[in-house]
């Protein structure tokens, strides 16, 4: 019970925490009005309004929408058209950016997870990609193909070159090479765990979707070196959701 | 007399000259410095188009606690960690790791020594990669005074479960509902059913595992 009380009055406590003197932007609102919603989203209702001439302090951005404080300390969230319509303190308009598919092309970073198909394997997996500029990238990524008698963890190093990156669904080629580490299912005859090392091209699609996603779908065949005398190789199939910088 | 009235004069006008050419001159250097300095190329700042600094806070980190459901092997408590990434104010991607132990089955604890699992293997471990859609913003009162935001969100995803010594491709789906504290602190109440296949106890079947937790997260 006492800890119970403890953790209350911590959250109530928070706030005050939280709290330090910051120096926020100031902005006078030029349209006729701004709407000030009571949450971060177009379904939380209006409750006021801050009129035009009226100066407000912007305390943090959450996807589009923008806290502001008004003079008399009260505060509401903003979406980001009407928050274009202030002036700053030397009276030139808001500059705010939103995400575009303008930005998708100049993007430096990407983060994404994917699901799909190893050779009738379940795969998953997630990546982290830098831009050199628009038709170059490089990709570091980790995957995991869970199949009946065994699942395969997958380290790949890739590059991959877009040749039309001002096109919606835009076409990529990949090239690159990993090791993957191959871990029998318990159920069966114990074998023991081997990693090799892999090589891999692929062909993929790229799709920007809004604000800062994109969807992206991919086909890789990989070659395996084994200490064995053949080596293997296996398709993969797979398909993502990202987010970009 | 003529040359002392000469000198009076003289002097007189060489005092009144020095005395009104001097700041004359001053004004004159004064005039060419200040000319010079027009001359200068005035610098007109290129207008750059700046975003001014604003906190944006779209991400969400936070630990959890709660039950776990493990098919035929009984409810534990449940260990986690999330992470999620905000993209508009609807939509949400979102990886959580978690783990909890089994407890035993039915068969074990009445037929007295047999084990089905080692303790290791009880161990249960899953990671996940979700999407989620906040469906239902509204807001909660409390004692009159006080007004707190809230989401109701549906969530599903893949990932893997690591348990009884093998991994299983997992599909998770649920629901969860978010209570904004304040601004960056948040409060979350989530169920989630994990299924995959198994084929511990003879046949391959699918498992559905549930979970419920509570959590508390930060925005930064």
């Amino acid at each position: 019970m006492q800890y119970l009380r403890t953790g209350w009055l911590l959250i109530w406590l928070a706030p005050a925490i939280g709290h330090t003197e910051e120096v926020y932007q100031r902005v006078e609102v030029a349209a006729p009005y701004i709407e000030m919603h009571t949450g971060p989203g177009e379904s939380y209702p209006i409750d006021q309004v801050a009129e035009r001439g009226e100066w407000v302090e912007i305390r943090k951005r959450r996807t589009d929408w923008f806290q502001v404080y008004t003079r008399r300390g009260r505060s509401g969230w903003v979406y980001i058209r009407q928050m274009r319509r202030t002036l700053t303190e030397d009276g030139s308009p808001l500059q705010l950016r939103s995400y575009t598919q303008d930005d998708f092309r100049e993007r430096k970073w990407e983060f994404s997870f994917y699901g799909g198909d190893m050779d009738g394997a379940a795969l998953l997996g997630l990546y982290g990609g830098y831009s050199f500029n628009e038709n170059l990238s490089t990709e570091i990524s980790f995957s995991q193909a869970l199949g009946d008698y065994s699942s395969e963890y997958l380290f790949d190093i890739n590059l991959l070159s877009q040749p039309f990156p001002e096109w919606t669904y835009s076409p990529f080629f990949t090239l690159g090479g990993g090791m993957i580490r191959t871990k029998p299912s318990s159920t069966l005859v114990q074998t023991e765990d081997r990693t090799d090392s892999t090589a891999h091209v692929g062909v993929g699609l790229r799709v920007y979707l809004t604000r800062r996603f994109f969807m992206r779908g991919e086909f890789r065949h990989y070659a395996v070196f084994t200490s064995r005398d053949d080596n293997e190789d296996f398709d993969q199939w797979k398909i993502g959701l990202g987010f970009f910088f | 007399m003529e040359n002392r009235t000469r000198f009076l004069f003289l002097s007189t006008a060489a005092l009144l000259g020095t005395v009104t050419l001097l700041p004359c001159e001053a004004a004159e250097a004064l005039g060419d410095s200040l000319r010079e300095e027009l001359l200068v190329e005035p610098e007109i700042a290129r207008r750059e188009i700046k975003e001014p600094e604003i906190d944006a806070e779209d991400f969400e980190v936070g630990a959890y606690v709660g039950l776990m459901n493990i098919e035929d092997f009984g409810t534990g408590i449940l260990y986690g960690a999330r992470l999620a990434y905000h993209g508009t104010d609807a939509i949400f991607l979102e990886a959580a790791i978690g783990t909890s132990k089994a407890e035993e089955t039915s068969y074990e604890a009445l037929s007295g020594d047999v084990q089905l699992l080692t303790d290791s293997e009880r161990k249960l471990t899953y990671y996940n990669l979700s999407a989620g859609y906040n469906i239902l913003p509204g807001e909660v009162f409390l004692a009159g005074k006080y007004a707190y935001n809230s989401q109701f969100y549906l969530i599903g995803g893949i990932g893997s479960t690591r348990f009884a010594g093998d991994d299983e491709f997992t599909i998770n789906l649920g629901a969860g509902y978010r209570l904004l504290i304040n601004d960056w602190l948040t409060l979350h109440l989530d169920a989630r059913d994990h299924m995959f296949e198994s084929d511990l106890l003879g046949e391959t079947k699918t498992t559905h595992n549930f979970e419920l937790h509570g959590s508390l997260t930060i925005f930064f």
